[in-house]
């Protein structure tokens, strides 16, 4: 029970402060967030509006409550304060750009930030960063990514978001990127998109000096092109590539991929394969169901080229290594609906021609397990192992007059017993 | 409570009395001893003093410093003047070690402020001699935002910067600043005039019961001049 002592206390202690010190506090957090509640998502994303967000509301707790002392609160307020270079001996030699900053955070009294950037979004310099996982866990996310995708956004190219970069089977790489593989450039057949008024923007990006300064390793300079029929070209003719890259393998690592295409013959696959009934060179063994194009519109196609602010299953596989639907993800986001939906009537008009592909699911590009459903057909059909799920489409199954043949293909075995002397090209052939 | 202790989950469990409610009901005189009686049998009704085993029994003792019309601060350079006197057979140089130690020691600033800063100190093997098991200096400018339910004023996550949630956290923003307001005495519309909030300063040490009667039975005014800061009302809010 505490007692209450009425006592003198000098005034000469008085600090002159201005009047109304929380209010104004308050309402340049206020600011801060409404700001924030106004900017575009796309810009929302960025790290440095992230960081800015959350040191935000770490500030606007320290105004009620003492300041949050957690190990995420802590790195927080060290990136986002002022910082100093470490006293001590500096010679003219020793390289400042290099060396290690020191937070100033309790040498200088009240805590402001500085340097805040009214960009697409309120956001702090590029100067320092924090670590992904402290700032998604500051938001109450595991990632960055889970992030994005409340934002509706793709995130910045060059990410795979979920992987911990420390444990092997997560070092997921991308794709082989066709631009490296192809000599010739990308050649772009139609202009249909663009005379259709489809117009791509530019990837938002930060303004200002402190953005200017720093090399932006996020962006890729290839895809800052704004050509629709370009872009989707580009998708094209990395997508079966990214396919065939991404085939399984069998449980036994020993066993190899359920694909039989060598590692060269992959880099110059294009979209024709999907129009041909023979799988030769390709498979070995496969399942097949007939499927009709309501079904290959509304649950196949959907998942090779999701709608602009799809949110992505977090357990998604094989999608998100590949290189063509990072450029779809990027490009959805660069559209408007009205343009994403026109773009995506445009693939799937060359989706329909397909004959085959593989029988996506929703987390995953290719499936192998053993469907034993009437549906579902096995070539050759014993042993009934597990194999690739393909979907044929009913549309061109039923008319076509076709052979399917699975089984090594001819040629290559030809190919194998000539240059057996340049054992070199024939370990290529058993990747 | 015999037969909690045979269920491996429920062992060693206990009972924890919370009162609510008594706030002030206590008020009285504290320079007339027997009013000082009364108030404490009346605050210990509850209690069956000749079960009470005294040994057992650690109290909370704390003094509220006010001054009218005025926001008090407990000054960050005065932590150690207070703990000198809370724990008076401390060297000066054991004393600059238990304020440094950030295992026993947190300072916790006021709106970040690091010159205002009140303080909770464990001084453990420390403060045997001067049987003190723990300090708190603070102040009461929690009072005006305390609830005991999630409210307005509560601790939030930068989650409510998310689509879903930052439109409820303007408006929620914008009702905090409108207490600011009333706090400093200001007027939020023509029929409502807030009541200037004061802030107490309280620092609060905890002794084995035994003890009480002996220890720390007042606070000379001089260490309360050094280490309090005094603030207009509508300065702070």
């Amino acid at each position: 029970m505490p007692l209450k002592y009425h006592v003198d206390v000098p005034d000469h202690f008085l600090v002159i402060v201005p009047r109304s010190f929380k209010f104004y506090r308050l309402a340049a957090i206020q600011i801060v967030v409404e700001r924030l509640s106004r900017a575009p998502p796309e810009a929302r994303i960025w790290k440095e509006s992230l960081i800015l967000g959350a040191v935000t509301v770490y500030m606007h707790n320290a105004l009620i409550y003492r300041p949050a002392e957690g190990a995420r609160e802590t790195e927080l307020v060290e990136t986002a304060c002022q910082h100093e270079l470490p006293t001590g001996e500096f010679t003219a030699e020793s390289d400042t750009d290099d060396a290690e900053t020191v937070p100033v955070i309790s040498a200088r009294g009240l805590y402001f930030l500085s340097d805040l950037v009214d960009d697409k979004s309120p956001r702090l310099p590029r100067v320092r960063t924090m670590d992904e996982h402290s700032l998604a866990g500051l938001y109450g996310a595991s990632c960055l990514a889970d992030i994005f995708s409340i934002f509706k956004q793709s995130g910045p190219r060059g990410q795979t978001g979920e992987s911990h970069p420390g444990r092997v089977p997560n070092r997921c790489r991308k794709t082989m990127d066709i631009r490296y593989t192809h000599e010739d450039p990308m050649v772009v057949e139609t202009n249909e998109l663009r005379v259709d008024g489809v117009r791509v923007r530019d990837r938002m990006r930060m303004q200002g000096r402190d953005a200017d300064m720093v090399i932006d390793d996020y962006i890729d300079q290839h895809f800052t092109s704004t050509d629709p029929d370009e872009l989707i070209a580009t998708v094209m003719a990395q997508f079966p590539v990214d396919v065939f890259e991404l085939s399984p393998n069998h449980m036994a690592h020993s066993e190899g991929a359920h694909t039989l295409m060598s590692a060269r013959r992959r880099d110059k696959v294009s979209m024709d394969i999907f129009h041909s009934y023979d799988l030769r060179g390709i498979f070995d063994k496969i399942q097949y169901s007939v499927i009709n194009e309501e079904r290959l519109k509304r649950f196949i196609f959907p998942r090779f080229f999701p709608p602009k602010g799809k949110i992505l299953p977090k357990s998604l596989q094989n999608f998100r290594k590949s290189t063509y639907f990072g450029t779809w993800r990027d490009l959805m986001d660069r559209v408007s609906n009205h343009d994403a939906e026109r773009i995506r009537d445009y693939v799937f008009s060359k989706f329909r021609l397909f004959r085959w592909l593989p029988y996506a699911q929703s987390d995953r590009m290719w499936a192998t397990s053993v469907m034993k459903t009437k549906s579902w057909k096995m070539v050759p059909s014993t042993p009934k192992s597990a194999c690739p799920q393909l979907a044929f489409i009913d549309r061109y199954w039923l008319k076509e007059s076709r052979t399917l043949q699975v089984g090594p293909d001819p040629a290559i075995i030809d190919l194998r017993e000539e240059e057996e002397e340049s054992s070199e090209e024939s370990e290529d052939n058993m990747d | 409570m015999h037969r909690l202790n045979q269920s491996s989950y429920f062992k060693d469990a206990y009972f924890l009395h919370e009162l609510r409610g008594v706030k002030g009901q206590t008020h009285h005189d504290t320079f007339d001893p027997a009013q000082r009686e009364a108030a404490l049998d009346h605050a210990l009704e509850f209690l069956d003093q000749d079960r009470i085993e005294v040994n057992d029994w650690k109290v909370d003792v704390a003094i509220g410093i006010w001054s009218p019309d005025s926001i008090l601060q407990w000054r960050t350079s005065g932590h150690h003047a207070v703990l000198k006197h809370v724990l008076p057979s401390l060297s000066d140089e054991k004393l600059s070690a238990l304020l440094k130690s950030s295992s026993r020691t947190k300072i916790d600033a006021s709106c970040q402020l690091t010159d205002f800063s009140g303080c909770r100190v464990i001084p453990g093997s420390d403060g045997k001699t001067d049987h003190i098991l723990y300090v708190q200096k603070y102040t009461s400018d929690k009072n005006l935002t305390y609830q005991l339910h999630e409210g307005i004023y509560r601790r939030r996550g930068a989650s409510e910067l998310l689509p879903a949630s930052i439109d409820r956290l303007m408006g929620d923003l914008h009702r905090i600043g409108e207490t600011f307001i009333k706090a400093c005495g200001g007027e939020v519309d023509e029929n409502e005039l807030g009541d200037g909030v004061e802030s107490v300063c309280r620092l609060e040490v905890r002794i084995p019961l035994r003890y009480a009667l002996s220890k720390l039975l007042y606070v000379p005014q001089n260490i309360i001049t050094r280490v309090i800061c005094k603030l207009p009302i509508v300065t702070w809010w």
